[in-house]
């Protein structure tokens, strides 16, 4: 199976509202499941949404990531699996195996990552530069897509909580480095276009989206 | 006649025009314009290399594209140099090595040129321009100008500048050798 066709499906289910990259909050995702789940709503209650889901598309995963993953798929399918013949036990399994999905779409990461391809070379470059980054860098999100002139592109956002100019300059000079650096060692195909933005920045322009 | 220096100049004092919170518009002609402004200087040298007379300079302008720039500008950027162009170093003794201060110069230019597309074309991008992205983007052009002062005076260096120019302007035509 494949890490695309996972991500598509549950894509599916992720939560309204913070689905464009870039301009999303972090929506926490245990409150609803997405408008298409609900409008659907016995759709999501199956193992087979979980068919595509292969451990081995997920050794960039740090280990407690992928075994946190791993946990959360194997219990949805048994809880899922019970659900037709559960009898008045089917309540409480259906709100334990809602809880399990919302738990893997927490972990998807829909308003960080645009696509399966950003997913798994975000959370490759993020552990390669672990160590190294710096506290300011709130956030990363990743998006790969062609660039004007055809070429494949990892677009990615780099978020930093200061506000002060000549900081900024500074820190995102080395940011730049560090992801760029990162990106080379792990993939030769897509070549990174990174931006900078600041958190206070990226609230203002939300606010104004929102009051719009 | 363009002045680069003029060019990167200007993207800085658009970054000023507003005084609260920047228009849309005015920071993509910002970092539009820093592009353009390093394009221009990569494009003086380049034709200074190629012709002296200033109405020649003026034709050989036209023989450079964005596109083919790009691509000679990403292999420089990596620093492992084709063997068609490395034998250029080879002939002359010295060994294919592309200083730092080019290398960054080179990948400079590729993502601003990213950069400036964006700018100019994609009005549905996912999220909003702020002033420090486009600070960010000039900061990267107003570097390249650094380093290309840098690597553009230094005599040992003056064949991976002088190959460098003429990559941006043949690329293409050279083929993969």
């Amino acid at each position: 199976m494949s890490l695309a066709k996972f991500w598509n499906t549950m894509r599916r289910f992720r939560p309204a509202g913070g689905s464009r990259l870039g301009e999303s909050p972090h929506i926490d995702t245990g409150a609803e499941l997405g408008a298409w789940a609900e409008r659907n709503d016995t759709a999501w209650q199956t193992p087979d949404i979980m068919s595509a889901y292969d451990p081995t598309d997920f050794d960039f995963l740090a280990p407690p990531e992928a075994s946190q993953l791993r946990e959360s798929v194997g219990e949805f399918r048994r809880l899922t699996a019970l659900l037709p013949t559960a009898g008045p036990d089917a309540e409480g399994l259906r709100s334990d195996a809602r809880a399990c999905l919302l738990g893997i779409l927490d972990q998807m990461e829909f308003h960080r990552f645009g696509d399966a391809d950003a997913y798994q070379l975000g959370k490759r470059i993020e552990r390669q530069i672990a160590a190294i980054r710096p506290p300011e860098l709130a956030e990363l999100r990743y998006l790969t897509d062609e660039d004007s002139t055809g070429d494949p592109a990892l677009r990615v956002w780099a978020i930093l909580s200061i506000d002060d100019d000549v900081r900024f300059r500074q820190v995102a000079k080395s940011v730049r480095e560090m992801l760029d650096t990162a990106t080379r060692e792990i993939t030769e195909e897509y070549w990174p276009h990174i931006h900078f933005q600041s958190v206070s920045e990226q609230r203002e322009y939300r606010e104004e989206a929102l009051a719009s | 006649m363009i002045r680069a220096t003029n060019l990167l100049a200007l993207s800085r004092t658009m970054l000023t025009l507003d005084a609260t919170k920047p228009k849309q518009e005015t920071l993509r002609r910002a970092i539009s314009t820093a592009y353009y402004a390093l394009f221009n200087l990569l494009l003086d040298d380049g034709c200074r290399q190629v012709a002296t007379a200033p109405s020649l300079r003026d034709l050989v302008r036209r023989g450079f594209g964005h596109g083919e720039m790009k691509k000679a500008a990403r292999v420089f950027q990596g620093g492992t140099l084709p063997k068609h162009v490395a034998r250029v170093f080879e002939a002359a003794k010295r060994t294919p090595d592309v200083p730092a201060e080019l290398r960054r110069v080179a990948k400079a230019f590729v993502v601003l040129q990213e950069a400036r597309h964006e700018a100019d074309y994609d009005p549905t991008r996912p999220t909003p321009y702020t002033r420090k992205e486009a600070d960010d983007w000039i900061a990267l052009a107003e570097a390249a100008f650094a380093d290309w002062e840098t690597v553009r005076g230094r005599p040992l260096d003056a064949l991976a500048v002088e190959v460098f120019l003429a990559g941006l302007l043949l690329w293409d035509r050279w083929g993969k050798g």
